[in-house]
């Protein structure tokens, strides 16, 4: 939850910074509805990737968890 | 479909920035979705090694303490059980005792002094060597093997408990014989060695040697030995027969006893022997203790997520309002 809710945040704080980008494009003839479709588009793109990423990460601890847990635990000790 | 050509098209133009949402995303994805590997994967392990632990049997105080000492040979220290209480679960037949001695140390690595049943209890096999057969003999884990680069052949040397125990505990030298395969469990960070070896490093057990020989007597030497008793800091072939132990093996002490009941019936009943609040020793069963610290550590992680995300919201609300 806490995840998303940061995810979200970056986005739209990506999105605030390029807000004169988009006034331009709106001032160039882009619909609302146009560059909604746009920045909705970028931000699946973005999230595909990233949790591609991310997944690749997670099954890598994953298969080593058991073995990267122990360690972790030797540096606890 | 357009749209996305032209989002791809700028994701690529702009590839700085893009790179650096890409990963900053991915960072704030794989973080939660890594620690909830971890964190099942600790639960799991915590759980299984429990689980796989009918009954615990040991001093009256801590049951966490207890369990972390006899399960995960953690430093916890609780009241030694004396080996009576091994002796009467054999007598009633209901169940297997093991017992384990984790009071000592070598190295960093606790030293369980325990009996042959252990390894097979845990299905313990051996990666090199032999397994336990002559007292002072070690077998070493995997991890311990790894930390301290030795193997089969090599030696360790038990850590000294208290440099002003001058009387106690003498640090005894114990070769290596086998190696386990490793488990992935705290098995692989203990050094195995038989009871009564650990019993020999706390000093109920010694070796004596003849201080005047009948060599020494005829060389005039003789006077040249003042101790007449000598305590051994190392078991050999030679000594190995001089070894004794002093006192009653009954009121000798382990850490520990693990139970392994014969069936639910044997259980329960051995259970309720140990009801009672007047006994010196309680019988526990390892895998409720571990789950209910469990339950805790999560309980915490609950609260924890929650104040992460109250703490992102509210610092969000004044950043929104001044980019605006």
């Amino acid at each position: 939850m806490a995840a998303f809710a940061a995810i979200g945040l970056v986005v739209f704080l990506s999105y605030r910074l390029r807000a004169r980008e988009i006034a331009t494009a709106v001032k160039l003839g882009a619909r609302g509805g146009m560059v909604v479709r746009l920045l909705a588009a970028e931000t699946v793109t973005l999230m595909l990737i990233s949790s591609g990423i991310a997944a690749l990460g997670a099954g890598v601890v994953s298969r080593n968890a058991r073995a990267w847990l122990g360690w972790l635990l030797t540096l606890g000790g | 479909m357009n749209a996305l050509y032209l989002a791809f098209a700028y994701l690529r133009y702009h590839w700085g920035r893009s790179l650096v949402l890409v990963l900053v995303a991915a960072l704030i994805l794989f973080v939660p979705a890594a620690t909830q590997v971890l964190l099942s994967t600790s639960e799991r392990v915590l759980l299984s090694r429990g689980a796989a632990t009918p009954l615990l049997l040991g001093s009256r105080g801590s049951q966490l303490d207890l369990t972390m000492s006899a399960l995960y040979f953690s430093e916890e220290r609780p009241d030694p059980v004396a080996m009576r209480e091994v002796e009467d679960i054999w007598d009633g037949g209901l169940a297997v005792p093991i017992p384990v001695h984790t009071a000592f140390s070598s190295g960093g690595f606790r030293i369980v002094g325990t009996t042959l049943d252990y390894f097979d209890f845990r299905r313990l096999k051996l990666s090199e060597g032999r397994g336990l057969s002559l007292l002072g003999d070690a077998v070493i884990g995997a991890d311990v093997a790894k930390a301290m680069g030795r193997g089969v052949g090599d030696a360790l040397v038990s850590s000294p408990e208290n440099l002003f125990d001058l009387d106690g505990v003498y640090p005894l030298e114990m070769p290596i014989v086998g190696v386990l395969a490793p488990t992935n469990s705290p098995d692989d960070q203990a050094v195995f060695v038989d009871i009564k070896t650990a019993w020999v490093i706390q000093g109920i057990g010694h070796g004596h040697e003849d201080a005047v020989t009948a060599a020494e007597v005829a060389d005039g030497t003789a006077a040249l030995s003042s101790a007449a008793v000598l305590q051994y800091q190392r078991i050999t072939p030679d000594n190995i027969q001089s070894f004794h132990f002093h006192g009653n093996q009954d009121d000798f002490p382990a850490s520990a006893v693990i139970v392994v009941p014969n069936d639910t019936r044997a259980a329960t009943i051995l259970k309720g022997r140990y009801l009672e609040t007047g006994k010196p020793t309680q019988l526990i069963e390892p895998g409720a203790v571990v789950q209910s610290l469990v339950d805790r550590i999560f309980r915490i992680k609950t609260l924890l997520d929650v104040v992460t995300g109250i703490k992102l919201w509210r610092p969000s609300r004044p950043s929104v309002w001044w980019c605006s």
